[in-house]
């Protein structure tokens, strides 16, 4: 019984010991908060442009339905491979222009199709079926940004502490400023 | 005494509605407009169809918002192809545009009685005396377009002119430069009949000819134009045109030889020319007649009439312009000087000299009262015309214009205008627009 009880204290003890020496080891960081004022906030996005580290892109996903590209703006982290989804009972195309060219071909209902994007820039998604359709991804250096909600809010969480170029994009304009991210706490800017 | 009062009351009611018979004043503002960014006339007009600043930086942007258009727009536009097919042309696909979500019509009647006690007819009751179908609005981010079709009754007849149809390509992202085609009154005008007159009698300098069938500003060119603005850091700006027109007097172009026109003008303090210059919260309704400011300006315009040596005309015109805006007031004139040389018969050279100053103050928002003073003089006893308009205009509603004027000749030796005699007399006109 009294071994049983040591284990399990132990075991707790063990636990915390292994949870502060990983909270130690993450990186800590503020975060950046703010305003951007666009008529249509789901179509902007905020962005750390250049953080030091190596960031692995995962995986993301755009829909086409309704003959409309949703989201319409999508940001990713280099190397992530995006499926494209055609939702429709029509056919649908994808290609993109921009910091990389590529064209999916055309496909129907219900069937996925993929692509990796490996150069930082802005792509435009088109459909060569439905010329009203567009979208866009944003391939980013890291994965520190953050789209604003209806009232135009966003927050950026665990920037790691130092200065940096944040910029605010919508409909391919960009705005940038410079800022001083602390280790707690977060720092304030609008756009 | 009671009597002598009501007598009084009834005189001053009859002399007002007599004073309110005629007042013909082409139509320029355009509904269409209003129901596209939902807001009031009084946004872009002083009172239907004078301009007020921000009016200016509206037409001077293609009729769009200087900043943040689309945030103001109430019906979008249809696209035709996305914005990112920008990037594909020209290798692949066609720039995309855009249309209008409703077909940018508006109308506007005209009625209008004139009292004319020296002519035959001494009361004329025209309802209407015309009705304009008004067009205007934007193909997309670059162009734009404005058009004017009215039907005059007159008589028993009814006369159908195309008074302006025209489109505008932006060249440059700013509206520092732009390319106007089509049929339009040349910036060259001093001050334009359809976006600052409030009276029926236009400007004596831009309805005077030298001769008869001869060139009068007033007439609409067809041709090219540039033409831009460009705000300057105090406010005001800088506005400009340069064009090249086939060239008109009472009839159409029988030459080949084309008109030239250039025209500039500086705006000191006020609102900018080109807008704002910085986002707008929102579209203001109100007191947008105030815009302290003043600008000068210059203008000339060479051209040529008729096809053979017999009948030829060539024309040339020079002046300059004040506008001055005070508080409520606003001050304004042109001098021009005209010169016409003449094979055919007479004295083969003709100098004109025309010049106005009017006051248009806001007596309240919704009344403005008008004083005009004009003369313009030639040389062949064509054209002697020393005259006061004045006048008053009123908005019973903001697309509902109520207004009056009474011309005042010096005289009948200073009532020769354009080789016809003209009269005192009084016009009213009912203007309504949807």
């Amino acid at each position: 019984m009294r071994k049983a009880i040591g284990t399990i204290i132990y075991s707790f003890l063990l636990i915390g010991l292994l949870a502060v020496l990983v909270s130690a080891a993450l990186p800590g960081g503020g975060d950046i908060i703010g305003t951007l004022t666009v008529p249509k906030t789901d179509q902007a996005v905020v962005y750390v442009e250049t953080v030091t580290g190596a960031f692995h892109g995962e995986h993301a996903k755009m829909d086409q339905r309704n003959k409309v590209f949703s989201p319409y703006v999508l940001p990713v982290v280099k190397g992530t491979t995006v499926e494209f989804i055609n939702s429709d009972e029509l056919q649908h195309n994808v290609f993109g222009v921009g910091a990389d060219e590529f064209n999916l071909g055309n496909w129907t209902k219900g069937i996925a199709r993929e692509h990796t994007f490996n150069k930082l820039g802005e792509v435009a998604i088109l459909c060569n079926v439905h010329p009203e359709m567009e979208a866009y991804i944003l391939v980013l250096q890291n994965p520190y940004f953050a789209k604003p909600d209806s009232s135009g809010k966003f927050r950026i969480e665990d920037v790691p502490p130092g200065e940096y170029v944040v910029k605010a994009w919508y409909h391919g304009k960009t705005k940038k400023q410079t800022i001083k991210v602390p280790a707690t706490g977060s720092v304030t800017v609008a756009f | 005494m009671k009597r002598s009062f009501a007598k009084v009351v009834i005189v001053s009611l009859m002399l007002l509605l007599v004073v309110l018979v005629f007042s013909t004043r082409r139509a320029s503002a355009i509904p269409s407009f209003a129901r596209r960014y939902e807001t009031a006339c009084t946004t872009c007009h002083v009172l239907p169809p004078k301009l007020n600043a921000f009016g200016v930086a509206f037409k001077n942007n293609g009729y769009r918002m200087s900043e943040d258009d689309e945030k103001f727009i109430k019906q979008p536009d249809i696209p035709m192809g996305s914005p990112g097919w920008k990037k594909v042309w020209p290798k692949g696909g066609v720039w995309p545009g855009a249309i209008q979500d409703r077909v940018p019509l508006s109308a506007a009647i005209e009625l209008v009685t004139d009292v004319a006690p020296k002519e035959p007819v001494k009361v004329d009751f025209a309802f209407p005396e015309e009705v304009e179908l008004l067009m205007g609005g934007t193909l997309g981010s670059r162009f734009s377009f404005f058009g004017d079709l009215a039907f005059e009754f007159e008589g028993g007849s009814t006369n159908v002119d195309l008074e302006r149809g025209h489109l505008n390509m932006r060249l440059t992202e700013s509206p520092l430069l732009n390319l106007r085609m089509g049929r339009f009154e040349t910036g060259a005008t001093p001050f334009s009949r359809f976006t600052y007159r409030l009276t029926d009698k236009d400007f004596i300098v831009s309805d005077f000819r030298a001769v008869d069938g001869g060139f009068r500003f007033r007439s609409r060119q067809q041709g090219f134009e540039l033409w831009g603005a460009k705000n300057s850091p105090g406010g005001g700006g800088l506005q400009y045109s340069l064009g090249l027109v086939n060239g008109s007097g009472s009839s159409n172009d029988d030459n080949s030889h084309k008109d030239f026109y250039a025209s500039g003008s500086y705006k000191f303090r006020g609102y900018g020319v080109a807008g704002a210059g910085k986002p707008l919260d929102s579209l203001k309704s109100t007191e947008n007649y105030i815009d302290n400011s003043v600008e000068v300006g210059a203008f000339t315009y060479i051209g040529r009439l008729g096809d053979s040596p017999s009948n030829e005309i060539r024309y040339n015109r020079a002046g300059f312009k004040v506008n001055a805006y005070i508080k409520r007031l606003n001050l304004f004139g042109a001098y021009v000087h005209g010169r016409e040389l003449v094979l055919e018969s007479g004295p083969p050279r003709i100098n004109t000299n025309a010049w106005f100053a009017e006051g248009d103050v806001v007596i309240l928002p919704w009344i403005t009262g008008i004083f005009r003073y004009e003369q313009a003089i030639g040389d062949r006893g064509f054209l002697q015309v020393k005259r006061v308009v004045p006048g008053v205009s009123m908005m019973l509603r903001a697309n509902i214009i109520l207004s009056a004027e009474a011309p005042v000749y010096f005289g009948d030796k200073n009532s020769l205008l354009n080789g016809g005699t003209e009269h005192n007399g009084a016009a009213f006109r009912l203007a309504f627009f949807f």
